[in-house]
């Protein structure tokens, strides 16, 4: 660096600690308007769109547009040759001190000495303070002030979108609290008493689906998220299980009080079991009559598990002929194979009720939140009518009632003040808080004193009442059935109603995602395909 | 004998003392007067335009006449040759009866040449002229003979009358260090004009500045400190007067086929080193360059067929050159 001599040297020196405090003072005011203008910027932003944290942002923001830049601007190096300059600048010296300084005092010329040595002269006569007046950014602080009262005013007056906000929180509420039901179900699954795969299976989509309902934005995202679940689900199940159930629960009431095997027990299973190894030794006529039963069961079979029903009939004829025991054995497997997907195919379908029922709390709430209605907090019970898990007792009134007493799913719809009129699964009412248990009382569709551990809103007490979609005539030929390909039968076919429901509820999922119809409604329109469930 | 030593305060009031004697006929165009000196104190040659009628030799025959320098005046005319103005050899009998050539120098062999109505000489004359011009000596019969030094060319020529004219092609208009143009004077100075012109009023201008100081105010100007950001910011100006440069503004990219060469920086430098001088400073200063950036510039910005169509003059795209380049003192302006 030039050296123009220790006397201008010290001079620049004390005007460059001037220039730097003024160099801070005009950062401070140039990040002081940025700072205004970015904050009114959010804050208008906010006002469109659901922010929530800008004003937090502009408050916290202030000391660092203030400080930050003001340190920035008296730390920085500021060369010696600027520091002349800015003083000629200043002093109006007509670049005097700027070319001073670029020459090297121990090697000038004549005419170099002679020129900073009026430089020199010129710097003396005129002080640091008037080479360097520390002079406030002005016309900067005006605007950065105009822009803060803006941003004052904009932070004083009501956001519109702060409803937006705390819908969207309850939003997100709801739909933690939807993802955490999910993950209780996942808990449950585990105890059950289904097939290792099975299970991993049911728990993947448990948990795949309780992470992108915690993603999800909005309800109407999360429940787009339920229907994909709930439509791999319905792919999961096969057949009538349902009426396969029934009719296995009363082969094994009738085993209660009339054993296969004189003094057998048990599983209808390990009856068959203790048939096969008995069979040997048993009178004809008993044989014969276990051989009926066997057919029976079969023949009921014959259009839910034909390979069960082939099994069974096999071993009635082994008994009635006084045939191979392993006939028996193998209806014994079977049997027990047939449980066992049962009793899976109940886990998807009560995951698959698990689904429906959070989709319906979730849109009735969607559709509380549309109308201004914020969740509260509670216990409540309700009464009503409706579907449910438990066991229990009840008076069976009608086609598609709920048990008695029921595990029911609390409502989630509530006002501010925490009075609404609740919704859940079981159709219950009554005033609520928020998310809580009810307390369903109703009809079992089953005769009294029997056990109905799933609610089936077609199928009554008997199977005959067993609510049917008849089929076209496809004289021969496959019937689609959704995503399934069935056998088809020239005559009436009678298409279980759970068969079509995912195809109906698809195509009508698809129609509220492409029509154009208010959110809300969109919800309503999903809650209402969700209630014809089977 | 040896240049004397100046001061810079000398400097000052001979260049002063020369301005003041040249007023004495010269009634104001100051500036005028003073673009004059500065091509005097810098050793360029100017060339000087205006319409006919506004003192352009006047100012010149006066500037000889306070100078103590060898003074010619060249009228140039289609039918003068390169010989009648750089020299010619002469058969030449001496005392003994030998005969030999001689070489008689021409009217340019002078301190000071003033060359009227230079546009009126045919180019090969105009050639000869500013080939001197450019290598202060001239060639003839083989033998290359310098000029005195100081060595300036005044030249003069008129806007009008274009009709039997040379105009002087761009690249030995170049050599002039500056172009000035003569303005018709206010109307308070034309009083005084008329007042000295039609009396009897014969004015002593006394000669002021011998040669051998000249030459030393002339080193001295080379002299003078040109701080580094000034520097560079004559180098952006030359360059944005040149439309493919990027610093060119829109105006010169629209009008202008030719920018200034470095001949535009140097007369740039050399004249506001003068102007720094005259202004009693020791160093050149942004506000030197900008007042001689019109003369320095003018003759060397080539304008294009659509500026002399809209009317654009060279002065208004150096003006908007001017303002498009950054000032080094807004370059600090960042300091607050």
């Amino acid at each position: 660096m030039s050296r123009p001599g220790p006397q201008l040297d010290a001079w620049l020196a004390r005007v460059r600690r001037r220039i730097r405090v003024r160099r801070g003072f005009r950062w401070m005011g140039a990040a002081l308007v940025v700072w205004a203008g970015a904050s009114v910027a959010l804050l208008l932003f906010a006002r469109v769109e659901p922010v929530g944290w800008e004003e937090t942002v502009v408050v916290v923001t202030l000391p660092f547009a203030v400080v930050v830049p003001f340190i920035a601007g008296v730390v920085q190096k500021l060369p010696i040759h600027l520091t002349a300059r800015a003083a000629d600048r200043d002093l109006a010296s007509a670049d005097r001190l700027g070319t001073a300084t670029e020459f090297d005092a121990r090697r000038q010329i004549d005419l170099e000495r002679e020129q900073v040595s009026d430089a020199t002269r010129y710097a003396t006569a005129h002080g640091p303070r008037s080479a360097a007046p520390i002079r406030l950014p002005e016309q900067r602080l005006l605007v950065a002030a105009i822009l803060a009262v803006v941003a004052i005013v904009l932070m004083v007056f009501e956001n519109p979108m702060d409803a937006v906000i705390e819908r969207r929180d309850a939003e997100q509420a709801l739909l933690e609290q939807a993802a955490e039901n999910l993950e209780e179900g996942a808990r449950e699954i585990e105890q059950a008493p289904i097939s290792e795969n099975e299970k991993r299976r049911l728990l993947q989509e448990l948990e795949q689906l309780a992470e992108e309902l915690r993603d999800a934005p909005s309800i109407d995202d999360a429940l787009k998220e339920l229907l994909e679940s709930e439509r791999r689900l319905a792919a999961l199940q096969q057949g009538d299980h349902i009426a396969a159930k029934t009719l296995m629960r009363s082969f094994e009431r009738s085993l209660e009080e009339n054993p296969l095997t004189p003094g057998g027990a048990g599983s209808a299973a390990e009856q068959l079991s203790q048939l096969a190894a008995q069979m040997d030794e048993m009178p004809a006529e008993q044989r014969g009559e276990a051989a009926e039963r066997l057919a029976q069961l079969g023949e009921s079979l014959e259009g839910l598990d034909p390979e069960l029903a082939a099994a069974l009939e096999g071993a009635a004829g082994a008994l009635a002929e006084g045939g191979d025991p392993q006939a028996v054995s193998a209806a014994a497997s079977a049997l027990q194979a047939a449980e066992a997907s049962i009793a899976a195919q109940e886990s998807i379908a009560a995951t698959a009720a698990q689904l429906g029922s959070i989709g319906d709390q979730l849109a009735a709430a969607s559709a509380a939140l549309a109308q201004g209605q914020l969740p509260g907090q509670g216990q409540a019970a309700g009464q009503g009518l409706g579907a449910g898990q438990g066991q229990g007792a009840g008076q069976g009134q009608g086609q598609g009632q709920g048990q008695g007493a029921g595990q029911g799913q609390g409502t989630q719809a509530g006002a501010a003040s925490g009075q609404v009129s609740g919704t859940n699964a079981n159709s219950s009412t009554g005033a609520t808080g928020g998310p809580g248990t009810a307390n369903g009382t109703g009809n079992n569709a089953s005769k009294a004193g029997d056990d109905a551990p799933v609610f089936d809103p077609i199928f009554g007490g008997e199977i005959a009442e067993r609510l049917r979609v008849a089929g076209a005539d496809q004289g021969g030929r496959n019937t689609e059935l959704g995503t399934q390909i069935g056998q088809g039968r020239d005559g009436d076919i009678l298409i279980p109603y759970s068969f079509v429901y995912p195809e109906w509820s698809a195509r009508a999922a698809r129609s509220v995602d492409t029509l154009p119809i208010p959110a809300s409604l969109r919800a309503f329109v999903r809650a209402y395909f969700r209630s014809l469930a089977p | 004998m040896a240049d004397p030593q100046i001061t810079p305060q000398q400097y000052r009031d001979a260049a002063i003392a020369v301005e003041r004697e040249v007023g004495k006929m010269i009634v104001g165009q100051q500036g005028l007067v003073r673009e004059v000196v500065v091509c005097l104190l810098a050793e360029g040659h100017a060339l000087i335009e205006g319409v006919p009628g506004l003192g352009k030799t006047m100012l010149l025959r006066t500037l000889a006449s306070a100078l103590s320098l060898e003074f010619s005046r060249i009228q140039f005319t289609p039918d003068l040759m390169p010989a009648d103005i750089v020299g010619t050899q002469i058969f030449k009998e001496d005392e003994q009866g030998r005969r030999r050539f001689e070489f008689s120098e021409g009217p340019l062999f002078a301190n000071l040449t003033l060359a009227d109505e230079v546009n009126r000489a045919t180019p090969k004359t105009q050639s000869a002229l500013l080939e001197a011009m450019q290598e202060r000596a001239a060639t003839v019969a083989g033998e290359t003979r310098p000029m005195p030094r100081p060595f300036f060319v005044m030249a003069t020529q008129n806007p009008i009358e274009m009709e039997g004219t040379y105009p002087l092609p761009e690249a030995q208009l170049d050599r002039f260090l500056l172009k000035i143009l003569v303005e018709p004077p206010e109307p308070g100075d034309l009083v005084t004009i008329l007042d000295r012109t039609t009396t009897g009023y014969e004015p002593d201008i006394e000669p002021v500045l011998d040669a051998a100081t000249l030459r030393s105010m002339i080193a001295m100007t080379r002299q003078v400190p040109l701080a580094s950001h000034l520097a560079t910011y004559v180098a952006t100006l030359v360059a944005a007067t040149n439309p493919q440069r990027s610093e060119a503004p829109e105006i010169v990219r629209r009008y202008v086929r030719f920018g200034s060469s470095p001949r535009g920086a140097q007369s740039l430098v050399l004249g506001s080193k003068v102007m720094a001088l005259l202004d009693g400073r020791l160093n050149v200063a942004e506000e030197d360059v900008v007042a001689i950036a019109r003369p320095a510039l003018r003759h060397r910005v080539i304008l294009s067929y659509e500026a002399l169509a809209d009317g654009v003059a060279a002065d208004q795209i150096v003006d908007a050159v001017v303002a498009h380049v950054p000032s080094p003192a807004k370059e600090v302006e960042v300091l607050g």
